[in-house]
């Protein structure tokens, strides 16, 4: 069951990047585009997920949409004004510094949602990740601290909240 | 602003401003008409004519009509020429053999898990760009390139040895690519086979039935018209191209020199 529960996840995903990148409403697309996908999805399944799904992984996807618009909202627009503020005033103070910050979610795709999110906002990219300590080498453009800690609890921590949720 | 600058633009302006006059005068050549000429206008008529389908190719997009219908023969041979190089790059690198360990660890993990997840949509998307090559720009050799670009990316990322680790061998790859090519031949004769069978008559490279021969290729399905042979062209074109490229790719992305060192040099020459 949990394998047919992976294969559908796939599939969904696939499907609906296919109806939306076609912007398919003809039978014949749509048609089309299940044969394939599922012919993609058999493909790439073991690639892409390594443990079988289960039906109470779909609140993932909650915490997926929920985070969506925290990150969008929310984080981006304070990390933009952060930015803003720094380019636009007459004094620049900046600290710019290479800092660790450490993670602890434990698959691949939760420390890549993370490494995504800092990098996308602005002022903090990811330059380096250490898979085996566990820790991102973060180019910080107002660094307050140099302690790994205290920069994830500035950096990433929130990210993080929501990346364990998602994907563990 | 200095002076060079200042110059700078100014040319760059003048010389947009010369050539606009140039062109508009027809300094370089007459000016495309704007009626069309008579080849142009019997492909846009017959080309989606369900009103006389003797003359028509039954497909909305033109060019994948002419690509391979009104001139499908020599696609055919295109498609055979680009087989013929795939083979001949195959035996120049001939004793190739795909070997594990040759090193290469790919990108950071970050890079690896992003493309993982692009890859089946890169495939996706490939795929229908073939299917939908009759409708909308686009077709089976746009779309097989399209999903070759899967194996130069994973090879970048994950590096060669994943890629060979994963099974994409040379053999397979090529056993893809003749799959592909006996489709696009058996397509083309298929309304030949079934003439034979049903003792009428046909053409290779039949489409849509013509004066004499009354055999049509399925036209409809569901909803949209497939254009006849073009839906199993595109298809197996795609399948070949993806294939053909891969396997090209594959072969000479492999470094002669870290081979030699794994092989042992007479073996990679003998």
């Amino acid at each position: 069951m949990g394998r047919v529960f992976s294969y559908l996840a796939v599939f969904s995903m696939i499907y609906s990047f296919y109806v939306v990148f076609t912007g398919a409403t003809s039978a014949f697309s749509l048609v089309l585009g299940v044969i394939a996908s599922a012919v993609a999805s058999v493909v790439v399944k073991p690639v892409l997920i390594s443990r079988d799904l289960k039906v109470s992984d779909a609140i993932r996807l909650f915490y997926l949409v929920a985070y969506y618009f925290y990150y969008m909202l929310v984080a981006e627009v304070k990390a933009h004004i952060g930015i803003a503020r720094i380019v636009l005033s007459r004094k620049i103070k900046i600290s710019p510094a290479i800092v660790e910050v450490p993670y602890y979610v434990g698959t691949s795709y939760g420390m890549t949602l993370i490494a995504g999110s800092i990098t996308n906002t602005p002022g903090t990219v990811v330059v380096q990740v250490d898979t085996k300590r566990k820790v991102f080498f973060v180019h910080w453009l107002t660094a307050t601290t140099y302690e790994p800690v205290k920069a994830r609890e500035e950096i990433s921590a929130e990210f993080e909240r929501y990346a364990q949720k998602i994907f563990g | 602003m200095n002076l060079r600058e200042a110059v700078i633009a100014v040319s760059i302006a003048l010389m947009i401003a010369l050539l606009a006059y140039t062109i508009g005068a027809g300094g370089l050549g007459p000016i495309a008409p704007s009626r069309l000429r008579d080849l142009a206008v019997s492909y846009l008529i017959n080309t989606y004519n369900p009103w006389n389908i003797t003359k028509s190719a039954l497909s909305l997009e033109a060019v994948t009509a002419i690509v391979w219908d009104y001139r499908g023969l020599d696609t055919f041979f295109e498609t055979s020429v680009l087989f013929v190089s795939i083979v001949g790059v195959a035996l120049v690198f001939r004793g190739y053999r795909e070997k594990l360990g040759l090193g290469g660890k790919g990108l950071s993990e970050i890079v690896k898990t992003s493309t993982k997840v692009l890859t089946p949509l890169i495939l996706i998307a490939g795929i229908s760009i073939a299917i939908h090559g009759h409708l909308t720009p686009g077709g089976g050799f746009q779309g097989g390139s399209f999903i070759a670009v899967l194996l130069v990316l994973m090879s970048v990322v994950f590096s060669l040895d994943f890629v060979i680790g994963s099974g994409l061998t040379s053999s397979k790859l090529l056993m893809l690519r003749s799959i592909g090519l006996v489709g696009v031949l058996s397509t083309s004769v298929a309304l030949v086979v079934l003439g034979i069978v049903l003792g009428t008559h046909a053409y290779i490279f039949q489409n849509i039935a013509r004066e004499g021969s009354p055999l049509s290729m399925p036209t409809w399905l569901l909803d949209r018209p497939t254009g006849g042979t073009l839906l199993f062209f595109n298809l197996f074109e795609a399948l070949a191209v993806a294939a053909g490229l891969s396997l090209a790719f594959l072969v000479l992305s492999l470094r002669e020199s870290e081979v030699e060192e794994a092989l042992g040099e007479s073996e990679w020459y003998e």
